[in-house]
């Protein structure tokens, strides 16, 4: 491809141009035209595995990639300059991150275990290294060293999940929540979680001090609950969006397989925690919200917002991390039928059910933190960034009210956020390029892209009908730019992924290269969640590819809430049976 | 340091419980991190708020300065210790206290939550003069800190919050100051053109799609919720003003067009014809400057290079342009520069080409 796009311009010399002339520089060296590199270096570059080996065996496509999902198109001419992803050497970083200690210096995570999982998970889950594990042959007859070897591995593979399961158990705490009487009333999940809750108290009461309700009150007060950042923390928005879609990725790894398959029994039991839970995180988020009119002054009578965790920051990230954990829950729904199973008086004293996260209040605040240049920032009238307007916009997504924002001045302000020289994102209008914004920025295009191109399948009056473009479901960046920062100034030959080449390596930015990776590669979907789980296994699913296409596909993440596909369906699929307590 | 067989001599540490298989993602801590929050983990079951408490609060916020729960403790304590609330000596204190832990270039959540929390309990206690004192106090710190990092994100949310908190029309007016000496610093911080945003618009939000109930612009303009005409005219001309030191800087054009829009917007939204033709003029007036300046790029080139395109300059126009959508002349217009920029803005080609297939379609 072209590697001279056109730096950036400026007439007057600020501490922001000489900051972005800086990045320019740095990252410059990787543009090189690979042709004009001599044999030595050449060699360097295929010994980190950032070429293809020289002579390329017929197999080594099935060697190297132990994704046998990523498509073959036979006609494909072996290209020695293909650029390709360093699969091996990011999947033995991260898998190392997960089983092994991690040294004293991350400290600073031990608030944030949650996340290093979901980070280093969602990752390996994108790699493709859980995909395609046979179940161990119980008669591996075979007697072949390399399938024992397999097997091996996928007990392996097995154990680790297990562990993430119990590390993420490990981080669940409870607290006691007041709720308005009156709302819990009203809200068929909050009957039906009181209501189990009175029946385990009135049972343990046999034989202890009786508590006796307050009647009177016009709180009830819930056992609610969260993950924590680690063992023996306050619940917490951020590190509980982590927990659960860490969860839910594992409850799909291990219930698509036969009950025999290593990777069932971690997957049973994710989905038995976060079946057991949800009704607590439930009551959890609900004990979060915050009246934003009163907050800001807003001008906006009824608009809600939500603190991270009690007595902690209000801002959009909340309200998205609270969202997409109880989306997956299926805790979103306004079927109350489901809950129609309490008995005692309460709960059959009022039969609407309101769903209290998911009232038009709550969209109504979200809109508020659109700016004037088009994105979202943390709060009303803060400035516009890349990560809250992923969590603005992927929120209305789930709330189905994209519409009540500012639609084209966000396509806008996205489109802007993609710098033409390094082909990568910035947070915020003139900052610098960050891997981390191929996800924030890029999945953020993917969100629109996809409601927009839903509402032209659904709407002909839409103003988007007449659509002269062929290819509608071809993201809206600059895919192969994109593709191009990620894998020549963001990958680490060591495994792992970076902010830019000056920067080091971590989980963090692993995970939202790969994300921002796996969204410039694949197609828009028009529906969401996607039903086209195997798209990508076609070749009609992705989009232009850069390097080695064969080699670098990755799965493909929902840009809403960021597991694969694969994972969201099984999590749609499940129908949570709130059982009685027992 | 703390002398924890002495001072903590009827308690039994707790360890961490990382669950019952051997954990992923664990931390190799130091020695001392153990022994301090296992001591930690004991007193937070007992719930104990003592003085002991929060000098161990202290050590565990020293080895980690992003523990939320070590945070939320150390505020309890803080509370129980002042009998109910926080005596203002301690406020202080408790300030200086998170300031050490941010060093110069303070970016985690839990440090400027605290000062927020903080600062709620002496903004409430204070007289409206004292209040206001320790608010330009608190100013002037973040001031400090946006020296070092003059795009400091919590540090500008922390702004709006104290100067939304206090309400003060001294405040307003001298943060729109402050955000010039900023934009005069550096005109490309995007941060500092936010802030005057904020501060022309005193902190009140128009999110058109927001407002449930219909509000006429005259009584928006009242409110101060969108800028007055004259206010409107004074911003797009100081935008401009920005646009013409340096024509490649995009945050003078998005705060132009943000400023248009939002007169125009109103407008529409009421469907009066007065309102409706001074949104015109307003717009009108700004394309014709736009237009100057464009032109006069084109015969002084300001770069060696010779006259490289102005994509924000164009994207401006085009964004300006396409409102009136009656005039086929000015749609074509439009359309002309969306292909021109589908060109030379070639990481935005097909955004560009979107945008040309919307007003192509227009007409």
């Amino acid at each position: 491809m072209n590697n001279t796009t056109p730096r950036s311009q400026h007439v007057h010399t600020t501490a922001t141009t000489i900051a972005q002339s800086e990045t320019e520089d740095e990252v410059s060296p990787f543009f090189i035209d690979l042709s004009t590199l001599n044999e030595d270096s050449l060699d360097h570059l295929r010994s980190v595995g950032l070429l293809p080996p020289a002579k390329l065996p017929d197999d080594d496509y099935d060697d190297a990639n132990d994704n046998n999902e990523t498509p073959r198109r036979s006609n494909d001419h072996f290209n020695p300059l293909a650029i390709r992803l360093l699969r091996s050497a990011h999947t033995a970083y991260l898998v190392n991150a997960l089983s092994d200690p991690l040294s004293r210096g991350f400290v600073s995570l031990d608030a944030s275990h949650p996340w290093m999982v979901y980070w280093c998970l969602h990752s390996l889950d994108l790699l493709g290294y859980f995909d395609d594990d046979d179940e161990p042959s119980s008669g591996s007859t075979s007697g072949l060293m390399s399938d024992v070897l397999a097997d091996v591995e996928v007990l392996q593979k097995g154990q680790l999940l297990s562990r993430i399961v119990s590390t993420l158990g490990a981080c669940w705490t409870e607290v006691a929540v007041d709720i308005l009487r009156d709302e819990v009333m009203g809200d068929a999940r909050l009957r039906l979680l009181h209501h189990q809750q009175l029946e385990q108290q009135s049972a343990a009461t046999d034989n202890t001090t009786c508590t006796v309700p307050q009647q009177d009150s016009s709180y009830t007060a819930i056992q609610a609950g969260g993950f924590g950042g680690g063992p023996q923390q306050m619940p917490h928005c951020a590190p509980t969006y982590a927990a659960v879609l860490s969860l839910s990725i594992v409850a799909s790894l291990g219930l698509s397989k036969s009950n025999t398959h290593p990777y069932y029994k971690a997957g049973r039991e994710a989905l038995n925690l976060l079946s057991d839970k949800r009704l607590q995180m439930y009551a959890f988020f609900v004990s979060l919200r915050v009246d934003a009119s009163q907050l800001y002054e807003t001008n906006i009578v009824d608009s809600t917002a939500f603190r991270m965790q009690h007595d902690g920051e209000v801002d959009v990230r909340a309200t998205y991390c609270l969202l997409a954990p109880a989306h997956l829950l299926g805790l979103l729904l306004d079927d109350d039928n489901v809950y129609q199973h309490g008995t005692n008086d309460d709960a059959n004293t009022c039969t609407n059910s309101t769903n209290l996260l998911t009232t038009s209040s709550i969209s109504r605040h979200i809109a508020s933190c659109q700016t004037f240049e088009g994105g979202f920032g943390a709060e009303p009238h803060n400035e516009a960034h890349g990560g809250y307007t992923f969590c603005a916009l992927a929120a209305l997504r789930i709330l189905n009210a994209v519409h009540t924002t500012d639609v084209q001045a966000l396509r806008g302000w996205l489109a802007r956020r993609q710098l033409g020289y390094e082909g990568g994102f910035c947070g915020r209008t003139n900052k610098l390029v960050d891997g981390c914004y191929s996800f924030w920025q890029g999945g953020a295009v993917a969100v629109l892209d996809g409601w927009l191109l839903e509402q032209k399948h659904t709407d002909s009056d839409s103003m988007e009908t007449v659509d002269t473009d062929e290819q509608s479901n071809e993201i809206l960046f600059d895919e192969l730019l994109l593709q191009r920062y990620i894998l020549l100034c963001a990958q680490d030959v060591k495994g792992g992924l970076r902010d830019k080449p000056s920067k080091q390596r971590d989980f963090y930015h692993s995970c939202y290269n790969l994300s921002g990776l796996s969204v410039a590669q694949h197609k828009v979907c028009h529906t969401w969640p996607c039903r086209d789980v195997d798209a990508s296994k076609r070749n009609d699913g992705l989009n232009e590819m850069f390097g080695d296409a064969k080699f670098n596909v990755v799965g493909r993440t929902d840009p809403v809430i960021n597991i694969r596909v694969e994972r969201v369906q099984f999590m749609l699929g499940q129908q949570f049976h709130d059982s009685d307590s027992d | 340091m703390i002398d924890f067989q002495t001072v903590f001599s009827d308690i039994t540490p707790v360890p961490q419980n990382e669950g019952k298989e051997p954990p992923v993602c664990s931390i190799a801590y130091a020695p001392e991190f153990i022994e301090a929050y296992d001591y930690l983990r004991a007193l937070l079951r007992k719930d104990e708020r003592s003085n002991r408490a929060l000098d161990l609060t202290t050590l565990c916020l020293k080895l980690n300065p992003a523990n939320y729960t070590v945070w939320h403790y150390r505020r309890m304590i803080l509370v129980e210790l002042g009998g109910g609330g926080i005596d203002d000596a301690a406020i202080t204190k408790d300030l200086d206290f998170a300031d050490d832990l941010g060093g110069t270039n303070p970016k985690n959540y839990q440090l400027w939550y605290h000062r927020r929390a903080l600062l709620e309990i002496r903004f409430k206690n204070a007289t409206e003069e004292n209040g206001i004192d320790a608010a330009k106090k608190e100013l002037k710190y973040v001031d400090r800190i946006l020296e070092d990092d003059s795009k400091n994100y919590h540090a500008w949310s922390h702004r709006q919050w104290i100067i939304r908190t206090m309400n003060n029309s001294d405040l307003w007016k001298s943060e729109i100051e402050y955000s010039h000496t900023k934009i005069k610093d550096d005109p490309r911080n995007n941060s500092a053109w936010s802030q005057r945003w904020f501060a022309t618009h005193r902190g009140q939000v128009a999110s058109f799609a927001g407002l449930g109930t219909f509000i006429s612009c005259d009584e928006l303009r009242k409110k101060g919720v969108i800028l007055s005409s004259e206010l409107a005219d004074e911003e797009a001309h100081y935008a401009l003003c920005g646009a013409e030191i340096d024509p490649y800087n995009e945050s003078p054009w998005r705060y132009l067009i943000g400023v248009l829009m939002e007169q125009w917007r109103c407008a529409q939204r009421e469907n009066n014809s007065h309102e409706i033709s001074k949104a015109v003029e307003l717009i009108t007036n700004n394309i014709s400057n736009i237009k100057e300046l464009k032109h006069s790029l084109k015969d002084n080139p300001p770069l060696k290079e010779g006259a490289a395109p102005c994509v924000s300059l164009m994207s401006a126009l085009v964004d300006l342009l396409e409102l009136f959508v009656e005039n086929e002349e000015l749609l074509k217009e439009a359309s002309n520069l969306c292909k021109e920029l589908a060109e030379v803005d070639t990481v935005r080609r097909k955004y560009w080409r979107k945008r040309d297939a919307n007003v192509m379609n227009i007409i």
